[in-house]
């Protein structure tokens, strides 16, 4: 299931909340994993057996890790199964086709037949399955086993506290990567108040106005020029085209996490940050510093940090930075698009690192976020088309390759998509927040009352685009 | 309770309200509603209440269904859509679910075809027309809204010329007689002859159709003095408003022609499956009470239909067949006054050969292909005829 969804707004979420105020407190981790389990089950009814493995495994692991304590060796056969078997399958549901394309490729046969692959005797067919938000609970749930084994955590040997943190639904299905720390003490001890609820209502509603109310809107506009064949796209509609995925992407993911974070809120969680203004960077370590914060973070200490980090000299940083980068690129999908940009943002942040940046900081500041949005918009063209050769040729239309510089068409998406693109500008700075801020320190119950208008107005609005997605008039039926 | 914590306690009341009253009249709703609801202004049936079996949970059927069964029964379902298409005009979008709605009327936006399909379709037309020598072939594609009103739109929005498409079709079936009836349609569109919130034409658009083809057809067309004008409805509101819910334009007026001096005797008969009614009056007055008004014009579509009129021999023109869609329909009562027998036929109806159908196409005298360019362009029956005749 997923948030922006009439069913969920209005069938799940009033359902479970209730259930969930009710019930009482030592049963409310058991509401947790059953919301879950549904929630999950009605986007992927095969799958969730997937998750449920994979939560087993890691719990057992804890427990057998938290027994053998203070002995090495079998602590660390425990860590390797959790991680091998998450990484396997990641390994089989996500990148089995990849790789399997990739061999017939070098090999230049077919020595794998994708179509009819098996594993471990069950047939399935590897392009076609990807369960949901299965890069989010595997990376959840091995943070903690690799915490327990780093001793940054206690072991839970509660089986229904386990399982409902991997399937606590705000944060299943797009992060953000929520890990085991971070909610290992209101796992056990939460209190949910009244601070925490108003909040939470509130991060709900702008997270889902940004995903149902910017992110539709400015994404139709990048759906129909991707659509448009390259030859005659003119340079104007080109950048038109990815600033629209640009914004798309940014309040999609951060209109999730937003709601995540609400969600997680009015349950008594407090779930990290996952974006902080990405768009304002003036440098590309910076973006990464403010762009799906969990994920960095995950990296950083479960990769970067094991590897040693920065501390063994310059080669061995740089060496440590290229493998974080790559698997960063890797991550996020099973196509050499995503690996190379990964590794092409693992350049930059290198080349950043060792004097790029100190020359940035010495520039204004304009010119920097100029740097940093440029190379930020051609990364979203890697991320977003359908292979490297589109991608190139996307790159070409954006400088000119198709000798148009402004048509017609361009300036009638500008036209229509102003106001929007106005919107997203102005949305994916930290001017709403400041204007918020100054308002309330000269008089606060306008805030406070004013923003009761705004967030309900917000959620009615959302209503009617939720409601529409499925108007469907079967005109021609009759005529 | 501390003063600052009302407004938070009155947010949280708010928010609790509105995601329980949403939910709570939607099931009341739904429980109250007929065993097969049907939505007149979607022209379907709602999804009725999924299976729920291993399979459909599996495959993930049940879900979807219940999505859209939920969603069908939606509280204030329409009011929720045409308030989200009001903000997306207030954020500049001009088009809305492929409509313009520009200068109080709505317009379909018409900016591509498949032209592979198209030219089956007049591929078939042309060996048709060759086939049948001896028989007077002609062909009127009337143009939509969008191009007599183009100048309304906004600039480079992607409408396709439809002229042009007019000229390509025409050119493509030279053993059909081409009826130019754009410039009549141009040169009168401060008149009313295109629906403001359907896609057809008006009855005076169809006259005007008329009018133009006589000169091709050989007929004397009736003048338009000799009609008394009918307002039978003057509360249409059609496909177009459909999509936008768009209350802002004023509803359509339906217009019946009738000749001042009395109607000729005729008699309809309405061929559908294996049933045939017989009717004494081209109009079908019960549509007038519901959504569909525009079927008010010789009735829904139906495979066949047969007209006989009583007029005198000197300007009776004979026997005519109709190959249509729906544009015909507001045609049809003119060409009545010049044609004593005409069979309607609808190929989008039809699946086997048309003397199955009991239609000899030898048996005619004139054969009249008339559509508009959006259905035209879009169908996929046409070329049908390859096989049928």
């Amino acid at each position: 299931m997923v948030f922006s969804t009439s069913v969920f707004l209005y069938l799940f979420l009033p359902l479970t909340l209730i259930i969930y105020y009710i019930a009482p407190k030592k049963s409310k981790n058991f509401i947790i994993l059953l919301s879950g389990l549904l929630f999950y089950s009605w986007g992927e009814p095969i799958y969730v057996v997937v998750m449920l493995i994979s939560t087993m495994i890691d719990y057992f692991a804890g427990l057998v890790m938290n027994k053998f304590e203070g002995r090495k060796l079998p602590r660390r056969i425990c860590l390797i199964v959790s991680v091998v078997m998450n990484l396997g399958l990641l390994g089989v549901f996500k990148y089995s086709g990849f790789i399997a394309e990739n061999i017939n490729a070098i090999a230049g046969q077919q020595l794998i037949d994708i179509n009819n692959m098996n594993f471990f005797g069950i047939e399935f067919l590897p392009m076609n399955m990807l369960p949901i938000g299965i890069s989010f609970f595997t990376f959840q749930s091995m943070s903690y086993t690799i915490d327990l084994y780093l001793g940054n955590v206690k072991v839970q040997k509660n089986p229904i506290s386990f399982a409902a943190f991997v399937t606590l639904f705000p944060q299943i299905v797009a992060g953000p990567i929520v890990r085991y720390d971070d909610v290992a003490k209101e796992l056990d001890d939460r209190t949910i108040t009244i601070d925490l609820i108003y909040d939470g209502i509130i991060k709900f509603i702008i997270g889902l106005g940004k995903k149902v109310l910017i992110a539709n809107s400015i994404g139709s506009l990048w759906t129909e020029i991707k659509g448009l064949d390259l030859g005659g796209v003119s340079v104007l509609t080109s950048w038109l085209g990815i600033l629209a995925f640009t914004f798309q992407i940014y309040f999609d993911f951060s209109g999730y996490s937003d709601m995540a974070v609400g969600l997680g809120k009015m349950m008594g969680f407090n779930f990290p940050k996952n974006f902080d203004y990405p768009y304002m960077s003036k440098s590309i370590s910076e973006f990464w510093r403010r762009w799906h914060i969990t994920l960095g973070s995950w990296f950083k200490s479960y990769v970067y940090f094991p590897l040693g980090g920065n501390r063994k000299g310059l080669p061995r940083t740089v060496l440590n930075l290229a493998i974080v980068w790559f698997l960063t690129g890797v991550w996020h999908g099973a196509s050499w698009n995503f690996i190379l940009w990964g590794s092409l943002y693992g350049v930059v942040i290198i080349i950043e690192k060792l004097f790029l940046g100190k020359v940035l900081k010495k520039l204004p500041t304009a010119i920097c976020s100029i740097y940093t949005m440029l190379l930020v918009i051609l990364g979203w063209v890697l991320f977003d088309t359908a292979d490297l050769p589109t991608a190139g040729n996307y790159i070409a239309t954006m400088f000119g390759a198709s000798g148009i510089l402004v048509d017609g068409s361009a300036l009638y998406y500008l036209s229509t998509y102003a106001i929007t693109f106005i919107i997203c500008i102005i949305g994916c700075t930290d001017l709403p927040k400041k204007a918020v801020e100054l308002v309330r320190k000269k008089c606060t119950p306008l805030v406070n009352y004013g923003g009761i208008a705004v967030m309900a107005g917000m959620l009615v609005l959302c209503t009617a685009y939720l409601v529409d997605q499925t108007y469907n008039p079967f005109l021609y039926f009759n005529f | 309770m501390s003063k600052q914590k009302i407004h938070k306690i009155l947010l949280i009341v708010l928010f609790s309200l509105i995601l329980l009253i949403i939910p709570i009249i939607t099931i009341i709703k739904s429980v109250n509603m007929p065993a097969k609801p049907f939505s007149e202004n979607e022209n379907r049936y709602l999804q009725e209440f999924p299976k729920f079996s291993f399979d459909t949970v599996t495959d993930k059927s049940f879900m979807q269904d219940f999505e859209t069964y939920f969603s069908d029964r939606f509280v204030l379902r329409e009011e929720w859509i045409s308030m989200k298409n009001n903000f997306d005009r207030l954020l500049g979008k001009r088009e809305i679910k492929g409509i313009f709605t520009e200068d109080g009327r709505m317009i379909e936006a018409w900016k591509e075809y498949d032209e592979t399909s198209v030219n089956a379709n007049l591929a078939a037309m042309e060996s048709f027309a060759q086939k049948y020598k001896n028989v007077n072939m002609y062909f009127m594609l009337a143009p939509n809204a969008q191009e007599i009103y183009s100048d309304t739109l906004p600039a480079n929005c992607g409408a396709a010329n439809q002229k042009n498409f007019i000229k390509m079709c025409y050119d493509a079936t030279p053993s059909i007689k081409g009826i130019d009836i754009y410039n009549s349609l141009a040169a009168a569109k401060e008149e009313y002859i295109y629906y403001r919130t359907d896609h057809h034409w008006t009855s005076l658009g169809a006259y005007l159709g008329y009018q133009s083809a006589a000169s091709v057809m050989k007929y004397n067309p009736i003048s338009l003095d000799k009609f008394s004008i009918e307002h039978a409805s003057n509360s249409f509101r059609g496909t177009l408003y459909s999509k936008t819910l768009d209350d802002s334009i004023t509803p359509d007026t339906i217009d019946f022609y009738t000749l001042a001096n009395g109607e000729p005797e005729l008699s309809m008969t309405v061929y559908r499956g294996t049933s045939a009614n017989t009717y004494d009056s081209l109009y079908f007055r019960d549509y007038l009470e519901k959504k569909d008004k525009y079927s008010a014009f010789l009735g829904t579509n139906v495979p066949k239909l047969e007209i006989t009129t009583t007029i005198p021999k000197e300007s009776d023109s004979g026997s005519l067949l109709v190959i249509k869609d729906s544009y015909a329909h507001s045609l049809i009562p003119f060409l009545t006054k010049n044609y004593s027998k005409i069979t309607v036929i609808d190929l989008r109806y039809i699946n086997g050969a048309l003397s199955d159908i009991d239609v000899n196409i030898s048996d005619y005298q004139s054969v009249l292909f008339m559509y508009n360019v959006i259905t035209f362009s879009e169908d996929t029956n046409v070329k049908k005829l390859n096989f049928m005749a």
